[in-house]
């Protein structure tokens, strides 16, 4: 009997030790054990995404934002994609503070006529638009069933970035005119500045198909905000400024074209 | 031996080809192993999503039965040692002298809750396309007991945050989470569990709002009080008794009433058995 050679030998032993591979995917199906594909129906690797999304803020009593946000970015391999993120938000201060401010205490002491002081309250910033660079990181693809016959692929990230926003404020609680009378809407201490800002997220995609994916994410945004201490509270412009981060959490819901 | 051999070496691709035929095949995968009629304990550690008044984060343990793959019954006990008014809440007062109503600033310490959890959809999920984990989307629901408590005096008084206790309320809480199965005894949870507690508060330790005022103007020399209501609960010190049924009488002095949702992201670790 003839001996085979030794690549021979070498192809066949690596046949061999694929089979098992394979075998763990082995299904149950109506005509017995089945092979089954494993691995990511959807590709996303050396493909360009464009996203838009909705976006509203959480946990910003103050202030109500609600906007867009366009992102564009690249995959360079199946667990990660860099690109940009461009923000634009519709902005108010919330009714929560227009309570705020129909009970504001007296600027002056009724009874002596002296000015009172007062800190600002924090986490009244608007921001109104931003542009950020951005990285998201996507280790897990996963496969749900739906009512055990419809599968909902999806890939879980996490994300961050950094860039610089525009934002308004508008003080909740010291008026911009001099004077002891109440303040009148409208004339509350407000400046606009651009500030850098950076972002810290999660979220998942589900995949409606090669190109179209639905988007869910939760982002944490943070950035240097200020507010007034001790200000004279008949006199714009008194008071100490005192620095703190100033964050918000953004919900984000959208879609997603892969080309 | 080789034609066995050419065999071994046709099979991948026979495979490979027939893979596209089998994907339109209907199947149903074995599981590996069962959670039915096995119990579950899970320690989660959780923190409040919607903190605008309050601020709570703590720990819970929860004891489940699965009576069937997708059914289980559940017992469930948390407690906050984290529960306090929040920093917007805290600044209300000192910069503008309001506060919240006490109804919607009453703090969740701790509850029990009873119910039964349904887990309609399972799935797996690949980390870097290496190991194969499988994972559960499910839904949950109970009745059970919150034990609240009203913050008295601010984080910056002098001793600190002081609390009232407003005792139990009824409780029920929806829940939707994900478990993820890192071996047949181990799973990973993620939930969000929204605890819903009614607050109606007329007494702060046993004291309703005119002993409060009375043990203001004269702390531990209050005569004619409530039965249950003693000025010494209020504190240590007289200054300490004054202060805090000071609060406690400007709280209850517009009576309030809400339905609280306490909405908590909750992190755990399982153990079947």
């Amino acid at each position: 009997m003839d001996q085979p050679s030794r690549i021979f030998l070498l192809f066949a032993a690596a046949s061999i030790a694929a089979l098992p591979a394979r075998g763990e995917d082995a299904v149950m199906g109506p005509g017995g054990p089945a092979p089954t594909v494993r691995g990511k129906l959807y590709q996303v690797s050396r493909r360009w995404e464009v996203g838009f999304a909705f976006t509203t803020a959480l946990n910003d009593s103050l202030v109500d934002q609600y906007g867009g946000l366009l992102s564009i970015s690249y995959h360079p391999n199946e667990w990660m994609d860099v690109g940009v993120d461009l923000l634009a938000n519709r902005t108010s201060l919330s009714g929560l503070s227009g309570q705020i401010r129909s009970n504001l205490p007296s600027r002056a002491n009724p009874g002596t006529g002296q000015p009172n002081t007062g800190d600002e309250m924090e986490g009244a910033d608007q921001m109104r638009g931003g542009a950020l660079a951005m990285a998201r990181f996507a280790p897990i693809y996963g496969k749900l069933s739906l009512a055990a016959e419809l599968p909902v692929h999806f890939q879980a990230y996490l994300l961050a970035g950094a860039g610089g926003a525009a934002f308004r404020h508008e003080s909740v609680n010291l008026c911009g005119a001099p004077g002891d009378g109440a303040c009148a809407p409208g004339d509350y201490q407000s400046a606009t500045s651009l500030k850098p800002i950076g972002e810290l997220g999660a979220g998942m995609r589900v995949y409606l198909g090669q190109r179209w994916s639905l988007r869910a994410e939760l982002r944490g945004f943070f950035y240097p905000a200020t507010v007034l201490r001790g200000a004279d509270l008949t006199q714009p412009g008194t008071g100490t400024s005192a620095s703190y981060l100033g964050t918000f959490t953004t919900l984000v819901l959208g879609a997603s074209a892969l080309f | 031996m080789r034609l066995l051999l050419a065999g071994l070496l046709i099979a991948p691709v026979a495979l490979a080809q027939s893979d596209r035929e089998v994907q339109r095949v209907h199947v149903v995968e074995e599981r590996p192993f069962s959670e039915a009629n096995r119990f579950e304990l899970t320690l989660f550690g959780q923190g409040q999503l919607n903190p605008r008044y309050t601020v709570h984060a703590g720990v819970g343990l929860e004891l489940s039965y699965h009576l069937r793959e997708n059914l289980a019954a559940l017992i469930a006990v948390s407690y906050n040692p984290i529960a306090h008014q929040s920093a917007l809440t805290e600044e209300l007062a000192a910069n503008v002298d309001q506060q919240p109503v006490a109804a919607s600033a009453l703090l969740l310490q701790a509850d029990a809750l009873a119910g039964l959890e349904l887990m309609p959809i399972y799935g797996k999920i690949s980390v870097f396309d290496g190991k194969v984990l499988r994972l559960g989307l499910y839904l949950n629901a109970g009745l059970g007991a919150a034990k609240t408590r009203l913050q008295l005096r601010p984080s910056d008084a002098v001793g600190g945050r002081s609390f009232g206790d407003t005792g139990f309320r009824p409780e029920a809480a929806l829940g939707i989470g994900l478990r993820v199965f890192a071996g047949d005894r181990m799973t990973v949870r993620l939930e969000v569990r929204d605890r819903v507690y009614s607050a109606y508060v007329s007494k702060v330790n046993g004291c309703t709002a005119q002993d409060a005022g009375v043990i203001r103007r004269n702390g531990t020399a209050a005569t004619g009080l409530t039965p249950g209501c003693s000025a010494s609960s209020f504190g240590g010190s007289e200054e300490e008794i004054k202060s805090g049924a000071g609060s406690a009488a400007i709280q209850l002095g517009d009576p309030s009433s809400s339905v609280i949702n306490n909405i908590a992201f909750q992190g755990g670790v399982s153990w079947l058995f």
